[in-house]
C-alpha cells in the first residue's frame, strides 16, 4: 500500500498531542450552526490537522427561545400551546410531559380513553421524528435518496395528524385533563394503511440503506460509545440501548397505557452509528406495531377531557414534580414547580441531547474523520432545541 | 235621545265634550295634590280640542243627514256614564278616559253613517278615529302603567 | 459486507417512476382537513363581545375592538375580536374557551396580501373568502374548557318549604360558593347590566379567593342592601352572563348572599369604609323602602345628617311587607338595614308624610329631600264587584303575614295576577293552608313573573289557570266569592307587542272561593305633595318628572325608586337611591 511521502502527510492520530495552533499544523474549523449536517442551529468548534479531528467544542446558543422563563408569565392553561414548540419535530412529549406534570400536582385523574388517545401520538409522533432523522442519517453519509422516501412517510404521518388535532406539526392535541377531541369518522381505516404504507417502504429502506456498501462502511465502528459511559454520561435511549442496555421508559416505568401493550426492548450490542440506526429502524417497526395495538384495543367513545377548574383562574396547589416519558432520543422529562399560584413558578426541561450532543459529541468527535462529524452527530440523534428551549 | 236632526244631534255631541271638560275642570278645582292636577290638565286638553273640532262641523251643516238611520241607532249605553269618585287616583281616570274615548268613537262613527257619503261623514270619521287613537294611547298606558301583572 | 450490500441500493430505482406525492398547486388543491386550525371565522350576531378569547390568548393576538354598527346592549359589549395573524399561532384556545360558541375556525390557510395590516382583521365582520367555510376546527363535542353548569343550590324540599315559612335557599357553603365562583369568566358584561353597576367579576373573585372582606367592600361600593339583594334581586345580571349564552349563568345572588352571610354585622364597621367628616348639612328622605335607605346610607357616609322618614312601624319597605318571609327571613333584611342605621342614619317609623308631618315643612327644615315612597296602592281589578269584602289586595294581604296578623283568606283562595306578587301572595296563601288558583288572562309565557317562581309556585301546589278572564264578582250567601270568568282567546298583536286576551262570552262560568287576591300591579300615592307645595315639581302620569340624577323639578328635591322608575325592583330602587345621594352631595357641597 502506498505509504505516502515521509513528513508530507501528517502524522497518524495522537490523542496526547496538545492542540497548539501556533504550530502551523492545526486549522480551526466551524461546523455550524447553518452546517447542513447539524441537526439543528448549534455549532460545532472543530481543530483538525488534516482530516483528523484533534479538538471539538459546542457552541449552542443560537436558539434560545426562553421557554421556561415565558412559561413563568403564563397560565397554567396558556403554556399548553407553548410547550410544543420547544422541540419541532416531537411536541407531543412536550405536551404529554407538562399535561401530566400538572395534572399530578393538581391531583386530576384522566380518562382512560383519553391515556389511550395519548399515547397513541406519542407513537405516531415517535414515527415522524424517526423517519425524518433516517434521511438525515442516510443523507450524512452521502445516500439523498432515503429522505425524499421518509420525508414522504413522515408527511402520511402528519396527515393523520392533521386529521386528529388540526394541526401537522403543532399538535396541540394533549391538554392537560386529557386530550382535545376524539378520533374522527374514519380516521381508524385510514391511520391502518397509513401504517402498511410505511411499513413496505421501512422494508426498501431497510434493504437500501442497512445492506449497503457504503452505509455498513462508514457507519460500522464509527462512534462506538463504551458501555462504562452509558450511567457516566447519563445516556439514554437508542443510543444506550444500541450498546445493550435493556432501558426503556416504556417498560421500566410505564406511563400512560404501555403496561398493556406487547412490545420489547431493541437493542444491539455494536454500539456504534450503524447499531444505534439499526435500533431506531427496528423501533419504527415497533412503533407501527404499537399503533396497530393501540387502534385496535383502544376503547371505543367515553370521555376524553375531565373536567378541570376555569383556566383562566386555575391555581396548581404547591409542590414539584419531574415527569418523564421516552421520546425519540432518551429520557425527557419536565420538571415543574408550582407555589400555588395561577402560573409555573418554574420550569425546567430536560431534554436527552444536553449529554448527547454536548458532552458525548465532544468527546466521540475527537480523532474522527471530519467527514464523519456530520454522521457522527446524526447518529446520536441530537436535537439543539431541546439544550436551550 | 233620537237624534233626528242633525243639529240634535252635533249639539248633544258637543255638550257632551263641554260637559267633560267643565268635569276635569271641576276635578282640578278641588284637587289638592300636584299628581292628579298634571293627568287631569292632560284631559282637559284633549276634550277642549275635541269640542273645537265639532264647532267646526257644526258650523259647516249637514245637508244629507239621515234622520230614520240615526233613530235606529241604539245609543242608550253610549250615553250612560260611570262618574269619577272625588278623589280619583290613576286607575280611576285612566278607566274613564278609557271609556269616554271610547263612547264617543262610537257615536262619532253613527253619526258619520248618519251623515251619508260626504265631507260631513268624513269630518266625523276623523274624529271617531282621534278618539280611537286617543283610546288606544289610555289602553296602552293602562296595560303597561296599570295592569303590568295582569 | 457480502455481494448483496452492493447490488442492494440499485433497489431505489424501482421509485424513480412512481407518481409523485406532491401536490401540484395551483392545479391541484389541497384543502385542509375538516378539524384544520385555519383562519378564524366568528358568528358575529352570536358573540357577545366578552373577551374570554382575548384573555386566554397567550401570544396577546386578540384585540376587542368597536365594530361598525354594533353598539352594546344587554349582555353584549357591541365589541368584537379583532386577532392579529403577526402574533397567533393557531392554538385555537381562543375557540376552545369562546362562551358563546360564536368563535371557530376554517379549514383554510392560504391567504396572500401586500399589505400587512391585512393580517389583523375582526372575523366576521371583516368579510373573509372563508367566512362560509364548513369544515374547520370547532369545539369538539363533550369537550370545554368551562363549566357550563351551575352549582347546585341547597334548598328545602317543596313538600317541607309550603309548610312553614322557612327560608326556602339554604345559601352555598365555601366550598361550593368557590366553585360556583370559578366558573366566572370575568367579561365584565353583568356589570353594565346591573342597574347599581356592581363590581360583580370583583366580589366574585373576591369570593374564589376566599377573599371575603374585601367582597364586603366591594359589595357596599353600590349597594347596601346585600342580604336582601342576595336573596330576592331580579339578577338580570344573571341574563348578561357570558357563561349562560351555551349554559348556567353565574349564580350571582347567591354568590352576593354568600359573601354578606360570612360577615357577622358586629365585624362590618371593621371592614367598611368610615364615613367622612359632618358636613352640618340636614337631609330628609321620604320611605325607609331600599330606594330611600340606599340614598340614607350613601348620604351619610358623604357626611350629611339624614333623617328618615317612614309611615309603616317597621323600615325596609316592600322588601320587608310585599316579599314573603321564605324568599326573605327578616333577620337578613335587619341585618342590612341595621348597618345602615349604625352610621346614625335615623329612621322615624309610623310617620306618614302629609298626614303625621308636612311636606312642606319637611322641606323647609332640610336642605333636600329623597323622596322614594314606592307603590303603596294596589290597583284594582276593574270588574264589577271588585270592590265586595271578598276582594283583597294582594300586597295588603302580604303586610298582614308580616305584622303577624292572619289575613282570614279561607280555604279556596283565587289570586288574579301573573306578576311576582300573585306568586308571592299564592304561595303564601298555600303555606296558610288554603287551595290557591291563580288566575291570569294571557298565557303562562308572557307571565310577567320570573319563570323560577312560576315553577316553584307549581311545585308547591299552586294550580295556574291561564287565560282566565274574571268578568265579574258575586258574594255569596255565605259571604263567600262568586267569580265569574272566561277563557280568553289570544290576539295577535302585531311583532313586539303582547298579544292581547279576548274574552270567549260563551265560557263564562261562575266558580266559588272563599275570597278573592287582586294582585295586578300597584300604583304611585302622591297625594301628601300638595299642590301648593309643589315648587315646581313636575308630575306626569302620577310620576314624578326627573332627570339623570333623579333630581325634580323642585331644585330641593330628588326622587326615585319604584315611584319613578320602570323596573320596579330592588336594585333598581338601590340604583336610584345611590344615584341621587351622590347628586344630593354633589348640589350640598356645591352650595356650602
Ligand atoms: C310582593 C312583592 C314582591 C316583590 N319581590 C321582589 C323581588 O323578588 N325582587 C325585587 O328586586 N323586587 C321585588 N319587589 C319590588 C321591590 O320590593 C321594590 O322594587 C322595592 O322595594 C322598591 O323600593 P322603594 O324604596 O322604591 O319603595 P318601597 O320599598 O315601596 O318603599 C317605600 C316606603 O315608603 C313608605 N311610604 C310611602 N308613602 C309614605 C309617606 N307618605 N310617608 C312616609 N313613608 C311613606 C312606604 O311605607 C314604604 O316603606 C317586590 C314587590 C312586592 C310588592
Ligand atoms: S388561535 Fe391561539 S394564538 Fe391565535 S388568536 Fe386564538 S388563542 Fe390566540
Amino acid at each position: 500500500m502506498f505509504e505516502g511521502v515521509k513528513g508530507f502527510f501528517p502524522p497518524p492520530y495522537d490523542p496526547k498531542e496538545p492542540v497548539d495552533f501556533g504550530s502551523g499544523k492545526f486549522l480551526k474549523m466551524w461546523q455550524g450552526p447553518q452546517h447542513p449536517g447539524i441537526t439543528g442551529n448549534m455549532s460545532l468548534e472543530l481543530a483538525i490537522a488534516g482530516d483528523t479531528v484533534y479538538d471539538c467544542k459546542t457552541h449552542v446558543g443560537y436558539l434560545h427561545r426562553g421557554f421556561e422563563k415565558l412559561m413563568e408569565r403564563r397560565l397554567w392553561m396558556q403554556n399548553f400551546p407553548l410547550v410544543c414548540r420547544i422541540a419541532v419535530p416531537e411536541p407531543d412529549f412536550n405536551e404529554y410531559c407538562y399535561a401530566a406534570a400538572i395534572e399530578e400536582l393538581a391531583g386530576v385523574e384522566v380518562p382512560e380513553k383519553a391515556k389511550w388517545l395519548r399515547n397513541l401520538t406519542l407513537e405516531m409522533i415517535r414515527l415522524a421524528s424517526y423517519l425524518m432523522w433516517i434521511g438525515g442519517q442516510a443523507g450524512a453519509f452521502g445516500h439523498g435518496t432515503i429522505i425524499q422516501w421518509s420525508a414522504t412517510m413522515r408527511d402520511y404521518v402528519l396527515d393523520l395528524f392533521e386529521e386528529l388535532s388540526g394541526g401537522r406539526i403543532y399538535h396541540m392535541y394533549i391538554i392537560p385533563g386529557g386530550v382535545r377531541s376524539d378520533l374522527p369518522e374514519g380516521w381508524k381505516a385510514h391511520a391502518l394503511e397509513v401504517m402498511d404504507t410505511i411499513e413496505k417502504n421501512l422494508d426498501d429502506i431497510e434493504l437500501v440503506m442497512f445492506h449497503n456498501a457504503v452505509f455498513k462502511l462508514r457507519a460500522k465502528g464509527l462512534g462506538v460509545i463504551p458501555k462504562d459511559w452509558i450511567d457516566r454520561y447519563g445516556i439514554t435511549g437508542p443510543n444506550a440501548r444500541a450498546a445493550g442496555f435493556r432501558r426503556d421508559l416504556r417498560k421500566d416505568q410505564p406511563y400512560l397505557v404501555y403496561d398493556k401493550l406487547d412490545f420489547d426492548y431493541v437493542t444491539a450490542e455494536g454500539s456504534d452509528a450503524y447499531d444505534r440506526a439499526k435500533v431506531r429502524l427496528g423501533e419504527m417497526y415497533q412503533a407501527i406495531d404499537l399503533i396497530r395495538q393501540m387502534l385496535a384495543r383502544m376503547p371505543s367513545g367515553g370521555e376524553f377531557k375531565t373536567a378541570l377548574p376555569n383556566p383562566l383562574h386555575w391555581k396548581i396547589p404547591a409542590g414539584e414534580t419531574y415527569v418523564k416519558s421516552e421520546c425519540t432520543r432518551g429520557e425527557y422529562g419536565f420538571y415543574v414547580v408550582s407555589d400555588g399560584s395561577d402560573k409555573p413558578r418554574r420550569v425546567v426541561v430536560r431534554g436527552p441531547s444536553y449529554t448527547h450532543a454536548v458532552s458525548v459529541m465532544e468527546t466521540l468527535a475527537k480523532g474522527q474523520n471530519i467527514a464523519d462529524v456530520a454522521g457522527l452527530m446524526v447518529s446520536l440523534h441530537t436535537y439543539p432545541p431541546e439544550i436551550e428551549r | 235621545m233620537d237624534f233626528r236632526s242633525f243639529a240634535e244631534a252635533i249639539d248633544f255631541a258637543i255638550g257632551r265634550e263641554r260637559e267633560a271638560i267643565r268635569f276635569y275642570q271641576n276635578l282640578l278645582g278641588r284637587s289638592d295634590f300636584a299628581a292628579q292636577r298634571g293627568m287631569l290638565d292632560e284631559l282637559a286638553a284633549m276634550e277642549e280640542g275635541h269640542a273645537r273640532a265639532l264647532e267646526a262641523v257644526k258650523a259647516k251643516g249637514a245637508p244629507t243627514w239621515n234622520p230614520a238611520f240615526a233613530s235606529r241607532a241604539d245609543f242608550s249605553d253610549l250615553i250612560e256614564d260611570r262618574e269619577l269618585g272625588p278623589n280619583p287616583g290613576y286607575q280611576d281616570v285612566l278607566r274613564a278616559g278609557i271609556r269616554k274615548e271610547d263612547r264617543s268613537e262610537r257615536l262619532y262613527k253613527a253619526f258619520a253613517e248618519a251623515a251619508g257619503p260626504g265631507e260631513l261623514a268624513e269630518a266625523f270619521e276623523r274624529l271617531a278615529a282621534e278618539e280611537s287613537r286617543h283610546r288606544a294611547r289610555f289602553e296602552e298606558l293602562y296595560a303597561t302603567d296599570i295592569a303590568r301583572d295582569n | 459486507m457480502d455481494v448483496k450490500d452492493f447490488i442492494a441500493p440499485f433497489a431505489v430505482w424501482k421509485r424513480a417512476f412512481e407518481k409523485p406525492f406532491t401536490v401540484k398547486k395551483p392545479i391541484d388543491e389541497r384543502p385542509g382537513a375538516p378539524r384544520y386550525r385555519g383562519f378564524h371565522k366568528n358568528d358575529a350576531d352570536a358573540c357577545v363581545g366578552c373577551g374570554s378569547c382575548e384573555a386566554i390568548c397567550q401570544n396577546a393576538a386578540i384585540d376587542l375592538v368597536e365594530v361598525a354598527g354594533r353598539s352594546p346592549s344587554a349582555g353584549d359589549s357591541g365589541l368584537r375580536p379583532r386577532i392579529d395573524y403577526g402574533r397567533c399561532c393557531w392554538c385555537a384556545l381562543c375557540v376552545d374557551i369562546c362562551p358563546s360558541g360564536s368563535l371557530t375556525m376554517s379549514n383554510e390557510y392560504v391567504w396572500i396580501s401586500s399589505d400587512p395590516e391585512d393580517f389583523r382583521f375582526v372575523p366576521g365582520v371583516d368579510p373573509k373568502p372563508w367566512d362560509s367555510a364548513e369544515l374547520g376546527y370547532k369545539r369538539a363535542e363533550g369537550y370545554s374548557l368551562l363549566d357550563k353548569e351551575r352549582v347546585e343550590m341547597p334548598e328545602l324540599p317543596h313538600a317541607e318549604g309550603v309548610a312553614s315559612f322557612r327560608e326556602l335557599v339554604k345559601g352555598y357553603s365555601r366550598e361550593l360558593a368557590e366553585k360556583e365562583a370559578d366558573r366566572c369568566v370575568e367579561c365584565g358584561l353583568c356589570v353594565a347590566s346591573c342597574p347599581a353597576h356592581m363590581d360583580i367579576p370583583g366580589y366574585i373573585r373576591a369570593v374564589r379567593e376566599g377573599n371575603i372582606d374585601e367582597g364586603l367592600r366591594l359589595l357596599y361600593e353600590t349597594n347596601p342592601f346585600p342580604e336582601a339583594c342576595g336573596r330576592v334581586c331580579t339578577h338580570v345580571c344573571e341574563e348578561a352572563c357570558s357563561i349562560g349564552v351555551q349554559g348556567d349563568p353565574l349564580a350571582i345572588r347567591w354568590l352576593k348572599r354568600y359573601i354578606a352571610d360570612q360577615v357577622e354585622l358586629a365585624d362590618y364597621a371593621k371592614e367598611l369604609p368610615r364615613k367622612d367628616a359632618p358636613t352640618g348639612k340636614k337631609v330628609a328622605v321620604v320611605g325607609a323602602g331600599p330606594g330611600g335607605l340606599a340614598a340614607a346610607y350613601y348620604l351619610a357616609m358623604a357626611g350629611h345628617e339624614v333623617r328618615v322618614l317612614e309611615a309603616a312601624p317597621k323600615a325596609g319597605g316592600m322588601l320587608r311587607y310585599g316579599i314573603p318571609e321564605y324568599r326573605l327571613p327578616y333577620e337578613a333584611l335587619d341585618k342590612d338595614i341595621a348597618y345602615i342605621e349604625s352610621l346614625g342614619v335615623k329612621v322615624e317609623t309610623s310617620v306618614a308624610v302629609g298626614k303625621d308631618m308636612d311636606y312642606a315643612k319637611l322641606k323647609r327644615e332640610h336642605d333636600a329631600v329623597y323622596v322614594s315612597t314606592g307603590l303603596p296602592a294596589a290597583y284594582k281589578l276593574d270588574v264589577p264587584g271588585d270592590d265586595l269584602s271578598c276582594v283583597r289586595d294582594g300586597v295588603e294581604v302580604l303586610a298582614r303575614v308580616t305584622r303577624g296578623e292572619d289575613p282570614k283568606l279561607g280555604k279556596k283562595v283565587a289570586v288574579v295576577g301573573g306578576g311576582n306578587v300573585a306568586m308571592d301572595c299564592a304561595r303564601t296563601a298555600r303555606r296558610l293552608g288554603a287551595e290557591v288558583d291563580i288566575l291570569y288572562r294571557r298565557r303562562e309565557v308572557d307571565m310577567p313573573a320570573d319563570v323560577e317562581e312560576i315553577v316553584e309556585s307549581k311545585a308547591e301546589g299552586v294550580n295556574i289557570v291561564v287565560q282566565a278572564i274574571p268578568t265579574g264578582l258575586k258574594l255569596g250567601p255565605d259571604g263567600s266569592a262568586l267569580v265569574s270568568w272566561g277563557r280568553a282567546r289570544m290576539v295577535d298583536q302585531g311583532p313586539g307587542k303582547r298579544p292581547l286576551p279576548e274574552l270567549m262570552p260563551e265560557t263564562v262560568r261562575e266558580v266559588r272561593y272563599d275570597t278573592i287576591v287582586a294582585a295586578i300591579g300597584q300604583g304611585p300615592d302622591l297625594s301628601f305633595i300638595a299642590a301648593d307645595a309643589a315648587d315646581g315639581l313636575e308630575v306626569k302620569r302620577y310620576k314624578p318628572v326627573v332627570d339623570a340624577t333623579g333630581r325634580t323639578g323642585d331644585p330641593k328635591v330628588w326622587a326615585g325608586g319604584d315611584l319613578v322608575n320602570e323596573k320596579k325592583d330592588a336594585i333598581s330602587a338601590i340604583a336610584d337611591g345611590h344615584r341621587a345621594a351622590l347628586a344630593i352631595d354633589r348640589a350640598l357641597r356645591k352650595g356650602a
